[in-house]
């Protein structure tokens, strides 16, 4: 059961986790009138899934792992560029509005932020797709294995995964003042950091990738990915007890770069900021 | 929204076309495994070309089986439930390879591709 259950909350969290960052996003736009669509979104690509898992599994088909690797791979990539460009591109006009009351940021930045309302909404929707023809063909599986625990744990994982990305996007909004977003912003890129290790990991599995794979620690005896903590940490940060070497090394370079240049700019634009504020006040006297 | 429900529909007629039925699963060859054992036999037999598997994991915990050609990966299924099976069909051509039976730390077998095909 437990088995079965954490399966599912790693499926699960994965596209829930995208979710949320993305609703984040969009409240933080002051679009949550753009959230009915995030649900049809979200909706037809889960029928999608479904429909796509019941065919596969009452016309017995088999299954194209290797495909489904592929792709995997590839939204995550997408993701992962989507996300990272998301922060510096909500930093910047969240500047422009500096001095302004939030709520005008929509006005401001319209003209641009249809198409960045498009891309979002679809990221979601692929989000659910990316893993969702598989979840719904485990869930298949479960259900018809000797051991009826097997799909009550399935169910309870997509369910954990479900309030999980719920419990993130509450958490921002809830406490989402002053340097909220600072934070919230470099947690997200330690979370795409560990999206593109993964989406490596598929390409890999999907056999287009095989350098590297020795494994460069093993810290199993630690935190096992195949314990709960294990689990949630491995989808919110990436952790994972025995990386390949080529996975650690993406994982670490994209952090690292990235944060550095987050962080450098914000610490710059600071610098800048109050070299304005001395400069004004002198002048003024 | 449409051209992602386009994009999408494609991708997924892309998927469905892309599987063959598993018309013959008594043909299949079939490799037993258990997610901390490994797998039944140390060594496994077939002939050049498409070959239909059978990943049974006949033990409790979930596992995977995976057909490694050198460090590459040619072919996987994962997230076998225990007491259940998944297929699988890979292009095999003569030689040895490597199967990952079940996990990464359970011991390995060999798949030996040979024959006159």
């Amino acid at each position: 059961m437990l088995a079965t259950f954490l399966i599912m909350l790693r499926e699960g969290l994965e596209a829930a986790l995208v979710i949320a960052i993305i609703a984040i996003f969009l409240a933080r736009m002051g679009k949550q009138h753009l959230f009915k669509y995030l649900y049809i979104g979200i909706s037809i690509a889960f029928l999608l899934c479904c429909a796509l898992g019941t065919f596969f599994h009452f016309a017995e088909r088999e299954f194209p792992q290797s495909k489904q690797e592929l792709i995997e791979g590839v939204i995550g990539v997408v993701a992962v560029v989507v996300l990272t460009w998301m922060i510096f591109w909500m930093r910047k006009a969240g500047r422009k509005i500096k001095g302004e009351i939030e709520e005008k940021l929509e006005e401001s930045i319209s003209s641009k932020s249809r198409n960045i309302e498009k891309v979002l909404i679809s990221m979601a929707f692929f989000a659910v797709l990316r893993e969702g023809v598989e979840s719904v063909l485990f869930l298949f599986a479960a259900g018809s294995s000797s051991n009826a625990l097997n799909f009550v744990g399935a169910l309870l994982g997509l369910l954990c995964a479900i309030a999980i990305g719920c419990l993130v996007y509450r958490g921002s909004t809830v406490i989402n003042i002053g340097k909220f977003f600072h934070y919230t912003s470099i947690a997200i890129i330690v979370f795409a950091s560990g999206l593109l290790a993964g989406s490596l990991r598929k390409f890999t599995e999907a056999g287009l990738f095989s350098s590297f794979q020795d494994k460069a620690y093993n810290i199993s005896g630690v935190l096992k990915n195949n314990s709960v903590l294990g689990t949630i940490f491995g989808s919110l940060l990436g952790y994972d007890d025995s990386p390949a070497k080529a996975e650690l090394f993406v994982y670490l370079a994209f952090l690292i770069i990235v944060l550095s240049i987050f962080l450098y700019t914000s610490q710059s634009r600071k610098n800048k900021r109050a070299a304005k504020k001395v400069a004004i006040t002198t002048g003024a006297k | 929204m449409k051209k992602i429900l386009i994009l999408a529909m494609i991708l997924s007629s892309v998927f469905l076309v892309s599987c063959s039925k598993n018309e013959d699963d008594k043909d299949a060859m079939k490799i037993s495994f258990n997610a901390e054992k490994g797998c039944s036999k140390k060594t496994y037999t077939v002939e050049p070309g498409k070959t239909k598997f059978s990943a049974v994991n006949t033990g409790s915990d979930v596992g995977e089986l995976e057909i490694l050609e050198g460090k590459r990966v040619k072919a996987e299924v994962e997230n076998i439930i225990g007491d259940t099976s998944k297929t699988f069909t890979s292009d095999l051509k003569i030689g040895t390879y490597n199967l990952i039976c079940g996990s990464d730390d359970a011991p390995r077998s060999k798949l030996i591709v040979v024959g006159t095909k």
